[in-house]
């Protein structure tokens, strides 16, 4: 393996958000009578997920990474609601931001404790 | 003519590595590597602007405490306010989470292993090398 730091690219964070815009999307679109106190786990789990994922692929700054991947994530979801879903409320968009970035933060944590719990290549 | 502040003292490299040392046994103590590698990975760039700014809003405050604290409280300011030594402070703490901290010195200490060793001499070691970590509420996550 080469000494040089991985980094995640433009396409990781990409990526994660589009991830992240599919678990709301599909939420929003399939779980309408559910209560929406049961949404905050989801919109915790859309910005832990893909952080996650993203954060696997950092040797360094786990928690930049994740939280950086939390917000893009957030973003394109709030951009393509936007676009496509009528009637979100900006305490949506509040609720969302919050639990995403709490997601990343989790995730990062996780991705960390995982690297170290690795011997190092 | 005027009493020397610990903050003018220099401190050497030996007493700035033991100091960081301490440090990383303390974060240890309390199971906190990943948590301290994840925080101080994050503030590395910030490091010298907070030195500065404990200076200024702790520093003075510090010699109401005695001056044992106060002497520590500018040792960890003088010390941690260089990246140099958070970056040292996040590999021991690296190495510790993954269990290699010291096995370097050790290996030092007692020469190359032995393949005739006996394999109850070699658990003796590790219960001696590993301390019995007290259960926290930590055990209790999933994570």
């Amino acid at each position: 393996m080469s000494d040089k730091e991985r980094k995640p690219s433009t396409t990781d964070y990409l990526a994660a958000a589009a991830l992240a815009y599919g678990i709301v999307y599909f939420w929003i679109k399939t779980m309408t009578s559910t209560p929406s106190l049961l949404a905050y786990p989801v919109y915790y789990l859309a910005g832990l997920v893909p952080s996650y994922l993203v954060c696997r692929r950092t040797d360094s700054s786990h928690l930049a990474v994740g939280i950086k991947s939390a917000l893009a994530s957030w973003a394109f979801t709030a951009v393509t609601l936007l676009a496509f879903v009528e009637g979100s409320s900006l305490a949506f968009f509040g609720i969302l931001l919050i639990c995403q970035v709490l997601g990343g933060a989790t995730a990062s944590y996780l991705a960390l404790k995982q690297s170290l719990s690795k011997p190092p290549s | 003519m005027f009493p020397s502040l610990p903050s003018d003292e220099e401190l050497s490299e030996e007493e700035v590595d033991e100091i960081i040392r301490k440090a990383a046994e303390k974060i240890q103590q309390y199971g906190m590597e990943t948590a301290a590698i994840l925080t101080l990975e994050s503030v590395k760039p910030l490091v010298y602007i907070g030195g500065e700014m404990s200076r200024l809003m702790i520093s003075p405050f510090l010699p109401a405490f005695g001056p044992a604290a106060n002497e520590l409280g500018e040792n960890l300011i003088n010390v941690f306010e260089e990246r140099k030594n958070v970056e040292k402070l996040i590999i021991i703490l690296e190495e510790m989470a993954r269990g290699e901290y010291g096995e370097k010195e050790e290996e030092l200490e007692a020469g190359a292993p032995q393949e005739n060793e006996k394999p109850e001499t070699d658990t003796a070691s590790d219960e001696q090398a590993e301390p019995k970590k007290n259960k926290t509420w930590r055990d209790w996550l999933p994570f």
